[in-house]
């Protein structure tokens, strides 16, 4: 099974794509999710969100903003974000 | 019919036809900007609704707060528009605002978000805060100045609840003027499960402050749409009754040329008569 991760900002959707692990970081430190967890939400702080896929590594920059996970999707809303690479 | 009469029905023609060529090219202004805005909506309608879920499984309760009790005095945020020459758009929202200001016991004003909002309560003692012509792409700079003030006003001056007037978007033909609640924050179907990092408490003035600025920005987003749909329906009225009015102002102009020529004719053909007699008898 894997985890869908969707990211949205004021002026529309930047990504969205499925992974097997997600790594972020909190205001109060790196945390990283699987599917299935247990749902929460967090405060983002302004760094890099992770995605890693089969042993592919997709990096999204967030200016902060909150997550919230339910066990099947990740969904990330900050006032900017880019994928980097 | 004289002369002078035929003058002033040209003058009306032409004045008309000018008139006409404004209310066309703003009414083709308002079709092409409510295309812009529409497409920025759609973008900004999903992030906004994901903001609106989360807020939905955040638990409120227990939390000592008048952003969730809501005890404190109202107050109202009315979005209008900064332009007119968009038909009934602002009167019916000024009109709802009067209604609506009446009807809650602890009113205590508005604050007033468009030129046309603060100028019809200028003089009345209700109006706390104007906002004129701030922007007319709504950013969250400009939600989040809003945002502080209202926070602001619960902190220091007692405010529990407020409320928001502005137009909802139906459809190109529709916009009403609409009420809701933009503070207490209510949430019914919150996860008694639900995880926060970092701690609820740490976290929901954060969110609390993300949410509103959010959800004021797509408020006055959907009144944007709305006011350019008005303006392009009230302008292309304008313009359909002006082709209207030429079209019988040339009718009557012609019928009055007609009938001068014809009187003119008459005058000739009388003179004629007239002259042949005299020969005739002389």
């Amino acid at each position: 099974m894997k985890i869908k991760v969707k990211i949205l900002t004021p002026n529309g959707k930047v990504y969205e794509k499925y992974g097997d692990l997600v790594n972020f970081r909190t205001v109060e430190g790196a945390m990283g999710v699987l599917p299935r967890r247990a749902p929460i939400i967090t405060h983002l702080a302004v760094s890099d969100i992770e995605v890693v896929n089969e042993g592919q590594r997709e990096k999204i920059k967030v200016a902060g903003g909150f997550l919230y996970c339910d066990g099947e999707i990740v969904s990330v809303v900050s006032s900017d974000a880019e994928v980097v690479s | 019919m004289s002369r002078g009469k035929l003058r002033a029905i040209k003058k009306k023609v032409e004045a008309t036809k000018n008139l006409m060529k404004i209310t066309k090219a703003m009414e083709m202004v308002a079709r092409a900007k409510v295309r812009k805005f529409e497409r920025a909506f759609k973008a900004f309608k999903e992030y906004a609704e994901e903001i609106e879920r989360m807020k939905e499984k955040i638990l409120v309760k227990g939390i000592e707060s008048p952003l969730f009790t809501g005890a404190g005095d109202t107050i109202i945020i009315l979005i209008t528009s900064d332009l007119g020459l968009c038909g009934a758009y602002n009167s019916e929202l000024l009109k709802t605002a009067e209604e609506e200001s009446k009807r809650i016991a602890d009113f205590k004003g508005f604050i007033a978000v468009g030129a046309k909002g603060s100028t019809h309560f200028k003089k009345s003692k209700y109006l706390i805060k104007a906002y004129e012509r701030l922007y007319d792409f709504p950013t969250v700079e400009v939600s989040s100045m809003i945002v502080d003030k209202v926070m602001d006003m619960v902190k220091n001056d007692g405010v529990g609840k407020v409320k928001v007037i502005y137009s909802e978007f139906k459809n190109a033909l529709i916009q009403r003027p609409k009420v809701i609640d933009l503070l207490p924050l209510k949430s019914e179907n919150a996860d008694e499960n639900m995880e926060f990092e970092p701690s609820v408490e740490k976290m929901i003035d954060k969110f609390v402050y993300f949410y509103l600025t959010s959800k004021l920005q797509y408020l006055m987003f959907e009144a944007k749409v709305s006011e350019y749909y008005a303006r392009q329906n009230a302008m292309k009225n304008a313009t359909d009754n002006a082709n209207e009015m030429i079209r019988t102002l040339t009718l009557e102009y012609n019928k009055a040329r007609q009938a001068s020529i014809t009187q003119e004719i008459i005058e000739i053909v009388n003179g004629a008569e007239a002259l042949k007699e005299i020969e005739e008898a002389g």
